[in-house]
């Protein structure tokens, strides 16, 4: 049973890397292959190893998994408008004299902290070929929310007037909590 | 994926649709349809199809259910509404495109001299 062997290393290989389903729906459509092969007249071993070649390395199959994950996908559409809302909130906090704000030393350092780990969580996941890696776009959409929320609160309550570059940045991270909301569903399915 | 399936970068959205059009597939008949229906052009890895598969799922155009054959569960997928939608745009798009390739394409007549 060397044919069945091989099939088996081959999904619990895969297994290691994707969801159940996915491999249930991967299970299927190998055996699908193998009989096509067998009906080509193959042998039983080189049926297998003829449908695990077609199928590709598992490698190559969890990384398009991967790519084609909405928290990769997410993640990199994120990263790409993070320079946008760096550039905002950087004038935003420059032209409102933000150093003279009662802001806590401590809430600083926190939301300093916290910005950094959403930024290299969703770097990790941009450049990973593994989709359980995707997962963490989920919890790192969930940050970025309470980090816009929680400028946004700071602005309301510290700032001493409305500068032109907060009449951009408020509405834009107001929209990036409305769009990354109504994205989470998708980030926390299969 | 072969060299010539590079040229499915783009494309493969609406290949995969279009391989449904004629009613519910699992993934590998899709896969099988997309090498056969392309003379043998675009044979992708069968494994990196269903990852594509999920994500037009998951945008609305798909809808996947699961049955049991030979003792196996397997996925089906057709075309919804907007998937229909969507395929019908592409097509004519693609239309309109490739008549102006060919038209730019194909060796026109020499301007008569005057």
């Amino acid at each position: 049973m060397a044919d069945r062997d091989l099939i088996q290393g081959y999904l619990a290989d895969l297994a290691r890397r994707l969801p159940a389903e996915a491999v249930e729906e991967l299970a299927d459509g190998l055996e699908e292959t193998f009989q096509h092969q067998l009906r080509r007249g193959n042998s039983p071993t080189e049926a297998a190893q003829v449908a695990i070649a077609e199928f590709g390395q598992p490698a190559q199959v969890t990384a398009a998994f991967a790519h084609q994950s909405s928290g990769r996908r997410t993640s990199i559409a994120l990263l790409a408008t993070a320079p946008m809302f760096a550039g905002l909130w950087g004038t935003t906090l420059i032209t409102a004299h933000a150093w003279n704000w009662q802001i806590a030393p401590g809430a600083a350092v926190a939301f300093g902290a916290t910005l950094l780990t959403v930024a290299a969580t969703l770097g990790i996941v941009a450049r990973s070929n593994n989709p359980k890696t995707a997962r963490l776009t989920g919890p790192a959409s969930i940050a970025l929310i309470l980090l816009d929320l929680g400028m946004l609160a700071t602005v309301a309550t510290a700032a001493p007037a409305v500068t032109w570059a907060m009449a951009l940045a408020v509405p834009a991270s107001l929209l990036r909590v409305v769009l990354t909301g109504r994205n989470l569903p998708r980030l926390f399915a299969r | 994926m072969r060299a010539d399936a590079q040229a499915l970068k783009g494309h493969l959205d609406v290949l995969l649709l279009a391989t449904l059009n004629d009613g519910p597939q699992h993934g590998y008949a899709i896969k099988e349809a997309l090498r056969d229906g392309s003379g043998g052009r675009f044979d992708l890895p069968t494994g990196t199809v269903y990852p594509a598969l999920h994500r037009l799922e998951r945008a609305g155009l798909i809808s996947g259910s699961w049955s049991v054959v030979d003792g196996r569960r397997r996925r089906s997928y057709q075309l919804t509404a907007e998937g229909h939608k969507k395929l019908a745009g592409e097509r004519a798009n693609w239309r309109e495109f490739a008549t102006a390739v060919t038209t730019l394409l194909e060796p026109g007549p020499w301007p008569t001299a005057t």
